[in-house]
């Protein structure tokens, strides 16, 4: 396994070039300034100029794209253009409670997710199934600004128990990640019913029962682990999007994470910023779709990586 | 009196009224209040450019004339200079500077402080926001002794003081600049109420009291600043109590906001003049009866009573009655006979399709979708067709400051809040011959000799009588020429929780909010 994994890791390497160059472009192409947007409105274009010179925005795009990336090769991120700031530090402290963040939310989306799916599935057609069903379908096609306000509005105003956004720590990001995580919960518990549905009438499934273990035996041991594959990739894409999409729930919360820092980036067309933090959610998202694959692996010991 | 001057009236009325209880009561010593900002701060460089640090830096840090924190126009009172001299030709200003006051770091605020400010922003590459305040019209600065500066001007400039009040002209402590080496821009030292603490990206920024504050001891122990970038966020913070004052609220949370006994809206009239630029280089907007049939196509109290629920006034030039120089003509009538009467003279009888281009986020002008499509209702009624289309709004002001030829604005929403909360600041860089893109931002390609003339002369007058009467037939020619659509001026919202009193919202009419030392918390 170990080969499989250090070709993976150097799959790496052209995978990030891709995302620096697409990141690059995409920002060069799309139209305005960071000069401009810095300037304000009120600029006149010998300010725009010398801004553009003092970032080394004058340059040919080739140039600017091979200092950025000799740059990068030295750990150097940049600095940014609206704050003057090393890119580096900003973008660790935003990431980490991004993670944080998509982590509380994931654990979140997983345990209940999982546990509803499972019910459902051994409990086919009951009052319960129909209804998770349909609060599934609800939470799958709720719009994450809106859940998080609805849940400020109750839980932070009307019966104040958590705080209104604005923090960091594990109890603030409580109420975020429920917003977060109930996307993928729906997700998840429907997978799981699913592919729990097609396990449970399974002969090994039935001889587990004809050897008189007991049925949360059963349903944990033997048809849930093995109903786990299909639901292991959609976990490992689950958490990528996540990632992205922590962008609305982290605005509506005023988490300041990485959803923040790109959304300011892009509107200053702040380079540095964008294209570094956009490298970094790129490699956390890979590194994720490997660990996906090793766990298939474990789910399933008939799966050898090469 | 007209109607949207009777509306300002009771502006006046309402700010009153919300300051009575400061009269009332006994301001007590103690409290900390937290405001939301609307994103965080980029640093604290006074002559940089900056937005969201600009509000840190009117309670961190003082100029030589400051905005009167409760008045209705822009109007300008003493700070860290006492007095000033202006000589006959109106070209040599000579400020007497404060005795006695100390930066927090403990150095004494002298002319050299004020020398090297202008030595900063006077010099080397324009790349900062003092520069274009004050390059081509200081023409030298001496500081003769410590308490004396001495300016002398290009020409003379009837809103010079004006420029020294905008924030990017405060002034920070050289000797902090020089311990704090680069970081000096996160270290911010002022002589201002509050002294600066800490700043965290993404929590706070926080200031404490500056005991040894020259105009008095400020009443409030601490002010922290917490960026949060939602509006729906903003008000749900404030009613949860996380917030003292949440500004940037939307109209509709007015009433929300007075239902609550902890909490109060408080209603200003803005600095923007929302407008629509047509290019008037391009057909049909090239024809003076089509911009002026335009004009007299739109029903301006329909949009202020009903679009924005009576908080905005019709405007009548490009400029906000918040603006100093704003003249109280009358606006375009509603007249859509009169409308088709010109596109009949000028052979645009059977009408004519444009776009108008927008930048539909909201965020920067407010409401300004359901306005254009209100304006597009409005406009099929004489004939005309206007498309709507959204941008970006880097890329729009990119399209923006494109030269003639390549310019493909047709037609684009504008609002420009001039940051020196005076005309000529707004109409140099939107409405002079000299701003045409690419020089500047003049998306009309407006050009008048005689508006250019009248602007000139109203800069050089020494009465302010004068120059406001020069400024009134500028505005008198741009009506006329009507380069723009002229709509309206909205007011921005806040909310605030009951007990804070006396806090500052932006006399400018933009939309900062900053604590002073007479702010102070009931408790």
């Amino acid at each position: 396994m170990l080969p499989y994994i250090l070709r993976r890791l150097i799959h790496l390497i052209p995978v990030m070039i891709g995302v620096t160059l697409c990141s690059f472009l995409l920002l060069k192409l799309a139209p305005g300034d960071p000069a401009e947007v810095l300037a304000g409105i009120e600029a006149n274009p010998e300010v725009i100029e010398a801004i553009r010179r003092k970032h080394g925005l004058d340059q040919p795009l080739p140039v600017q794209y091979f200092y950025y990336l000799g740059n990068l090769m030295l750990g150097d991120f940049g600095k940014s253009i609206s704050t003057g700031l090393d890119v580096g530090p900003m973008m660790w402290r935003a990431l980490i409670v991004t993670l944080k963040l998509s982590a509380l939310g994931l654990v979140l989306a997983l345990v209940v997710g999982i546990v509803i799916g499972a019910v459902a599935a051994v409990r086919q057609n009951s009052f319960f199934d129909s209804t998770s069903m349909l609060f599934a379908l609800f939470g799958a096609a709720m719009p994450n600004f809106w859940l998080g306000l609805l849940l400020m509005w109750t839980l932070s105003v009307t019966f104040p128990i958590f705080p209104a956004g604005g923090g960091t720590d594990l109890y603030s990001l409580i109420l975020p990640a429920i917003t977060l995580g109930t996307g993928a919960m729906a997700l998840i518990a429907r997978m799981t019913r699913a592919s729990m549905l097609e396990v449970i009438r399974q002969d090994y499934i039935r001889t587990a029962y004809a050897n008189g273990l007991s049925p949360p035996i059963v349903i944990i041991r033997h048809a849930l682990k093995n109903a786990m594959i299909p639901i292991s990739t959609v976990i490992g894409l689950q958490f990528g999007y996540l990632l992205g999409g922590s962008v609305a729930t982290e605005i509506v919360f005023a988490v300041p994470g990485v959803g923040q820092l790109l959304v300011d980036g892009i509107l200053a067309r702040d380079y540095p910023v964008v294209q570094s933090t956009m490298l970094m959610v790129a490699i956390i998202f890979v590194l994720v779709n490997l660990i996906t694959d090793i766990s298939y692996a474990y789910f399933d010991p008939r799966i050898r990586l090469k | 009196m007209t109607r949207h001057v009777a509306w300002l009236g009771g502006a006046v009325a309402l700010g009153l009224m919300t300051m009575l209880p400061a009269f009332a009561d006994e301001p007590q010593k103690g409290g900390t209040i937290t405001i939301a900002i609307a994103g965080d701060p980029e640093h604290f460089d006074p002559p940089d450019h900056i937005n969201i640090g600009a509000l840190t830096i009117r309670m961190v840090h003082e100029g030589l004339v400051r905005f009167k924190p409760f008045s209705d126009q822009a109007e300008i009172e003493p700070s860290l200079a006492e007095s000033w001299d202006v000589s006959e030709d109106g070209k040599t200003w000579t400020f007497t500077l404060r005795d006695g006051v100390t930066f927090h770091d403990g150095t004494p605020f002298t002319s050299a402080a004020v020398k090297h400010y202008f030595d900063r922003v006077m010099t080397g590459e324009m790349t900062n926001k003092g520069s274009p305040l004050f390059r081509g019209l200081v023409e030298s600065y001496q500081a003769p002794d410590e308490q004396t500066i001495v300016f002398t001007l290009s020409q003379p400039h009837s809103y010079f003081l004006h420029r020294l009040a905008h924030e990017a002209s405060f002034f920070n402590s050289p000797e902090a600049e020089r311990v704090h080496g680069e970081d000096f821009i996160f270290n911010p030292v002022g002589t201002g109420p509050f002294r600066f603490v800490e700043f965290v990206p993404g929590q706070h920024v926080i200031l404490e009291r500056n005991a040894a504050y020259w105009r008095g001891e400020p009443y409030l122990d601490q002010v922290i600043q917490k960026p949060v970038r939602e509006v729906g966020t903003r008000l749900l913070q404030l009613e949860a109590g996380q917030l003292h004052v949440a500004p940037l609220l939307s109209e509709e949370m007015i009433p929300r906001l007075e239902e609550s006994p902890d909490l109060e809206s408080v209603v200003t009239l803005s600095n923007r003049a929302f407008r629509i630029s047509l290019n008037t280089t391009k057909k049909p907007f090239d024809d003076i009866r089509v911009r002026q049939a335009l004009n007299y196509a739109i029903n301006r109290d329909e949009l202020t009573e009903f679009l924005f629920g009576g908080l905005a006034v019709a405007i009548p030039g490009g400029l906000s009655p918040k603006t100093a120089g704003f003249a109280d003509i009358e606006p375009y009538p509603y007249d859509p006979d009169r409308a088709r009467e010109l596109l009949e003279q000028a052979e645009y009888g059977d009408g004519f399709e444009f776009t108008l281009t927008l930048h539909g986020a909201g965020t920067i002008m407010p409401k300004d979708l359901p306005l254009a499509e209100t304006i597009q209702q409005y406009l099929q009624a004489i004939g005309v067709t206007m498309n709507l289309q959204t941008m970006e709004w880097a890329a729009m002001r990119h399209e923006g400051r494109q030269p003639r030829e390549e310019n493909k604005l047709e037609a684009s929403f504008e609002q420009w809040p001039p940051s020196t909360g005076e005309a000529s600041w707004v109409f140099t860089a939107t409405a002079h011959t000299n701003a045409v893109p690419p020089n500047g931002v003049n998306r009309a390609f407006y050009s008048s000799p005689v508006f250019d003339h009248l602007l000139a002369t109203s800069m050089a007058q020494r009465d302010n009588a004068m120059r406001d009467e020069f400024l009134r037939g500028a505005q008198l020619v741009l009506r006329e020429d009507a380069p723009w659509v002229f709509l309206l001026t909205p007011s921005v919202v806040a909310g605030k929780r009951s007990n804070v009193q006396n806090f500052v919202f932006d006399p400018v009419g933009g939309v900062s909010t900053w604590a002073n030392e007479q702010t102070w918390l009931r408790q």
